[in-house]
């Protein structure tokens, strides 16, 4: 055993993040860490490497003790990650990235830079060339990038470049944090064909990620954490038929007949059925749309998250956007609010030119966001929060009435209303992110991920209020993990693969799509 | 643009009729890259005048009570520069960004309102005079001093401890997983710019009749200054607040006429430097502005300050 | 020692005004203003050259003097702020740029004299003068051994009555809800609506007038107008009191401010008065060594 973690604990405030996890990582291995959003991986991950103190538990590297130690002595023992959202250091080359991570391997060399012997000018070289080797074992053509400052790399390179960095300090152990995140299915085998390439010559790796496909296919073992705690472990093919893995990955909703986790099946097939679909069928979309989508293509940073994406929304409907983690979807609704300006294409909500528009004009003129992770008001009441939604809206009395039709609407926010928002539970803020979106007077609403992190009750009640919102006459635009919920709701919907639309259709239609059942329904 | 006539065309008389500024120009630039160590491991540090007036009145104390050879003067001054970099660095390195650069600032007010101007032995609000200033000959020694300081610079940046406050100053968080002890590296940067400053600070007493503890010399109006070398020569490659220094303090000499609005245009050009070009003059070692076509390009972005 | 005392409470008014309008741009857009003391300054400059090279009335010089305040404030935001705003920079940029803009605002003053570009401005260059007596009623009591200027004594409820104002908009106006707003999550602003550059413009010039009314309190109660005033005054101390206070805190500027004001006038007593100058800085260091984030501002923590 390499890696040991015994009952490791951490929470923050009343929230259990990691909840008596225990684990152990076979040396020479790849272990998979897999669980729904939120589920804890990442904060194990940082307790394993020093950032964020244990509460209780212990850890060890071979005969090492982790627990207690500061996160560069834990470096130093011999274990390396890459991070979630890339932690590169962009205005130094690829180069230099990787030189820095040879750090550890370096000798003090204060004094010989100073007298500048001959032998320091040998080691350099060595240095520089062991860092274009391993730029080039992980795929990246070194003659040409090493130059060039790291945050102007293509996404997939940056990607590359971290693990090259991290493999840099010879570590013990490798700990990669969702290195697959927002690649296209080609791109992801690129890194799966990476991984098993750096594990050949006996390097562990612990791999975290929530993309089933990928964990399954690369791993031998794989643990599954669900709200903090491990919920399964064992081969792929016994987590991926375990109910309880299944359960908390397609959440609650249905009795559907299902015999295996979503993305569960490592076949070259499930790409290519959706790559080849064709991306619009024309007849299924409505002639007159309150909301049209042209090409849009949209950047961050490096990465190219919306590639060529139209789509309608006509008045009355609920549409639902599915895909992926990092397929584009919430960077598609912050460009329809204004926040993100597209490279280029076209967006138009009601003739307002969306891509040129500013954020309060586009909210005043009825298109209104309920943002990812609620992003509610914490320090601020209830009431002060759901009166914040009215902003602008002259009339007081007629805010008033608005205001009290909404907390009946959702009974817990009139109780709670003279409270902080932040202490509000997380089903409870989502309502309360719902709420505030309906003052405001959408035409159209969008809904980023409403289920993100609840529990499933929870789950439940969120979409009994959307559904209650679209009887009432509410166009609405919902993006949505949760697949299955989405489609049951929604009247038409679309796919959304890296940044691409691959399949639209009707709710129903695409439920019943085997390759959407393959890959986001569990088969 | 006599100024600069004068400079091309005779410069053996250009030497002797602008030696002061010279020599000042020298010691600024050993203080600007006391301030590019701090900045270039990502540290708002404005504590070099504080550091100076130690090293300043360390070195014409010696001198005055104890007739100490010069060396040792300013070699006491730059220990004890040191010492207290060690003694200011160990609680305010958890500080970050804007919280340094006020802390910063507090320990250089509170040394020079606080301490310097109420001991007696410092001359209080008089100032001390200084008994063998040597503001011709000095300049010998400032700039013998410079290229061994950047010389210094220019090693330190390429080893390994260079790549750590790159990395530092880039991501402490990312730096963390790659071993490198960011605390241990940052109070090295601190303790090195505060000798840095303590050497630069000895060195411009030796050069002055009397050692001034004015706002304008050790107070937050230096420290601003100082800052003013970074910002427009770009603290990304050692070369730039000295180049930084340069440009700031010969100005008032070039444009004579328009000496009294010297802090104005000071102000437009940090104003218009780090809006749009945050990385100074300098850069990354690029020098933009006054590259020959067959200097080899490389395609990179250069750090902002901070 | 009464007097003295009595000086604090004066004084520490002048330091809370001066720092509400600083922690309040902190709290809405994370950045330190250091144009701040030099808009102090300019009120009571701008103030002092209409009535005594304009010969306006003091009244109305005061309302003009805090109008360019306010008017500096919306100069801040469109040339130091919203351009690095746009350009995604760093905090620390600002703390910059706003440096820049401070440096140019005094020396503009500074070079003001008779016959030069901006004597229209002002004409006393660096020297320090004050409004001739008589500019305004200004009657002198004595009460036991303490003597009170009206205008010293008047800067109180002044004060008081400002930072009560500027506390009732924050709490219960929907504007003040709006900065609140803007100041914990400008995207959450956004998406409801807002309009956060206008948010933020209108926070520059509450900011920016408050300050040049603090610099007009000062300069006519304390008797001292040089382009210095700001730097010398209140610059630092301005740091010390929202760091005391905690940065972003509006009820932590005003107890700062006192605080500051206390300590000093303790360290006077206790220590003589040329211990007054380092006694702030000392405090500030203290603070930001033991509790950074201040008697009660937020924790800081960077997420990973």
């Amino acid at each position: 055993m390499l890696l040991r973690l015994d009952n490791v604990q951490r929470h923050f405030g009343g929230v259990h993040a990691v909840d008596g996890v225990s684990l152990e990582v076979e040396q020479g291995s790849i272990h998979g860490l897999i669980g729904p959003n939120g589920a804890g991986k990442t904060t194990l991950v940082n307790v394993i490497t020093g950032y964020v103190p244990f509460q209780s538990g212990h850890a060890w590297l071979q005969s090492d003790e982790l627990t207690g130690l500061p996160a560069h002595s834990i470096a130093a023992l011999g274990i390396s990650r890459t991070f979630q959202n890339i932690r590169l250091f962009k205005d130094l080359t690829a180069l230099e990235n990787v030189v820095v991570g040879m750090h550890t391997r370096r000798r003090d060399d204060t004094l010989a830079q100073i007298a500048t012997l001959p032998m320091f000018r040998r080691d350099q070289r060595s240095r520089t060339d062991d860092a274009r080797a391993l730029m080039e074992t992980v795929g990246l053509a070194a003659g040409e990038i090493a130059d060039r400052a790291a945050g102007t790399l293509p996404y997939g390179d940056q990607r590359r470049l971290e693990i090259a960095r991290a493999l840099a300090l010879r570590p013990r152990l490798l700990i990669l944090d969702e290195p697959a995140a927002g690649m296209n299915p080609s791109e992801k085998q690129g890194i799966r064909e990476l991984i098993e390439h750096i594990n050949k010559d006996g390097l562990t790796i612990l791999l975290i990620d929530h993309d089933m496909r990928l964990v399954m296919s690369v791993c031998k073992r794989v643990a599954v954490l669900d709200f903090g705690r491990k919920i399964a472990e064992g081969t792929p093919a016994e987590v991926s038929t375990d109910a309880g893995v299944i359960k908390a990955y397609l959440g609650t909703g249905g009795e559907r007949e299902v015999t295996s986790a979503p993305g569960a099946s490592a076949g070259a097939d499930t790409e290519t059925a959706i790559e080849q679909a064709p991306s619009r069928h024309p007849d299924s979309e409505p002639q007159t749309a309150i909301l049209e989508i042209e090409d849009l293509t949209v950047s961050y940073g490096a990465v190219n998250a919306v590639r060529g994406a139209s789509l309608r929304v006509a008045t009355g409907e609920v549409v639902a956007l599915i895909g992926a983690n990092g397929a584009g979807k919430s960077t598609i609704l912050n460009t329809l609010s204004g926040l993100i300006r597209p490279d280029s294409g076209t967006a138009v909500f009601d003739r307002l030119d969306l891509t040129r528009a500013k954020p309060s004009t586009i909210v005043h003129h009825g298109l209104v966001q309920v943002p990812e992770g609620r992003e509610i008001l914490a320090r601020q009441t209830v009431l002060e929060n759901l009166e914040l939604a009215t902003w602008g809206q002259r009339d007081g009395a007629a805010k008033r009435t608005q205001i009290e039709a909404v907390m009946k609407r959702f009974p817990i926010l009139g109780e709670r209303r003279a409270l902080r928002a932040g202490t509000l539970s997380g089903g409870e803020q989502q309502m309360l992110a719902i709420a505030r979106g309906l003052l405001a007077r959408p035409r159209l609403l969008l809904l980023d991920e409403p289920s993100l992190g609840l529990a499933p009750q929870m789950v439940d009640e969120v979409f009994k209020a959307i559904q209650e919102i679209h009887d009432e006459g509410t166009t609405i635009l919902l993006v949505e993990q949760n697949a299955l919920r989405a489609l049951e709701i929604a009247d038409r919907a679309y796919v959304l693969e890296t940044g691409q639309i691959r399949l639209t259709g009707t709710g129903d239609d695409l439920l019943h799509n085997p390759a959407v059942r393959r890959a986001y329904l569990g088969g | 643009m006599d100024f600069f006539v004068q400079l091309f065309t005779d410069p053996v008389a250009f030497w002797n009729s602008h030696t002061l500024l010279i020599a000042q120009i020298g010691i600024n630039s050993i203080i600007a890259s006391s301030m590019f160590i701090v900045l270039y491991s990502g540290q708002l540090s404005l504590a070099a005048p504080g550091f100076m007036a130690i090293g300043a009145y360390t070195a014409v104390l010696m001198d005055l009570y104890w007739h100490t050879p010069l060396a040792l003067n300013i070699a006491a001054g730059v220990v004890l520069a040191g010492a207290t970099g060690v003694l200011v660095g160990l609680p305010v390195l958890r500080l970050r960004g804007v919280f340094l650069a006020i802390a910063t600032i507090g320990f250089i007010e509170a040394l020079r309102l606080g301490v310097i101007l109420n001991l007696p032995i410092t001359g209080e609000g008089l100032g001390l005079k200084n008994v063998n200033p040597d503001p011709l000959g000095g300049i010998y020694l400032v700039l013998v001093s410079l290229a061994v300081v950047l010389f210094l610079m220019w090693r330190l940046t390429k080893g390994r401890l260079g790549a750590a406050w790159a990395a530092i100053r880039q991501d402490e968080l990312a730096a963390l997983s790659q071993g490198i002890n960011v605390a241990r590296y940052k109070m090295i940067a601190f303790v090195l710019s505060a000798v840095l400053a303590g050497f630069g600070g000895a060195l411009e007493s030796h050069l002055q009749t009397f050692v001034d503890p004015g706002d304008q010399q050790y107070g937050v109006t230096r420290a601003v200054q100082v800052l003013s070398f970074a910002v427009l020569g770009g603290s990304g490659h050692f070369v730039g607040p000295v180049i930084g220094a340069l440009v700031v303090t010969s100005l008032p000499w070039i444009f004579v006429q328009a000496l009294n609005y010297i802090n104005v245009v000071t102000g437009l050009f940090l104003i218009a430097v780090i809006v749009f070009r945050p990385q100074g003059i300098v850069g990354r070692g690029g020098l933009a502005i006054i590259r020959p076509w067959w200097w080899p390009r490389r395609n990179v972005h250069a750090p902002s300050p901070g | 020692m009464d007097q003295q005392i009595l000086n604090a409470i004066f004084i520490g008014s002048i330091y809370a005004l001066f720092a509400v309008g600083y922690t309040l741009v902190f709290g809405v857009l994370d950045i330190l203003n250091l144009a701040h003391s030099a808009v102090f300054m300019l009120g009571a400059a701008v103030t002092y050259s209409l009535v005594v090279n304009h010969g306006q009335a003091f009244w109305i010089a005061c309302i003009v003097g805090i109008a360019v305040s306010a008017v500096m404030g919306l100069v801040i935001e469109y040339v130091c702020l919203r351009p690095l705003r746009r350009r995604k920079a760093p905090p620390i940029a600002a703390l910059i740029s706003t440096i820049g803009l401070a440096l140019i605002i005094v020396a503009t003053i500074e070079q003001g004299q008779t016959g030069s570009l901006f004597s229209w401005l002002w004409v006393d260059g660096a020297n320090s003068v004050a409004f001739p007596s008589g500019t305004f009623p200004n009657p002198t009591w004595h009460v036991g051994d303490l003597t009170l200027e009206a205008a010293k004594v008047a800067i109180i409820p002044i004060s008081i009555v400002l930072m009560a104002v500027l506390g009732y908009v924050i709490r219960y106006t929907q504007v003040g809800r709006g900065l609140r707003a803007v100041a914990e999550n400008p995207r959450a602003a956004k998406l409801m609506g807002l309009d956060v550059d206008r948010m933020i413009a209108l926070t520059l010039v509450i900011s920016s007038a408050l300050g040049g009314l603090a610099g007009i309190l000062f300069g006519a109660a304390l008797g001292d107008i040089s382009p210095y005033i700001g730097r010398d005054n209140v610059e630092i101390r301005g740091l010390a009191v929202i760091v005391l206070g905690g940065m972003g805190s509006v009820p932590g500027a005003v107890i700062g401010g006192y605080l500051l004001g206390l300590i000093e006038v303790l360290a006077l007593v206790a220590l003589g008065s040329s211990a007054r100058g380092g006694v702030a800085f000392a405090a500030l260091f203290l603070m930001l060594v033991l509790r950074p984030q201040g008697l009660f501002g937020a924790q800081l923590r960077e997420r990973i």
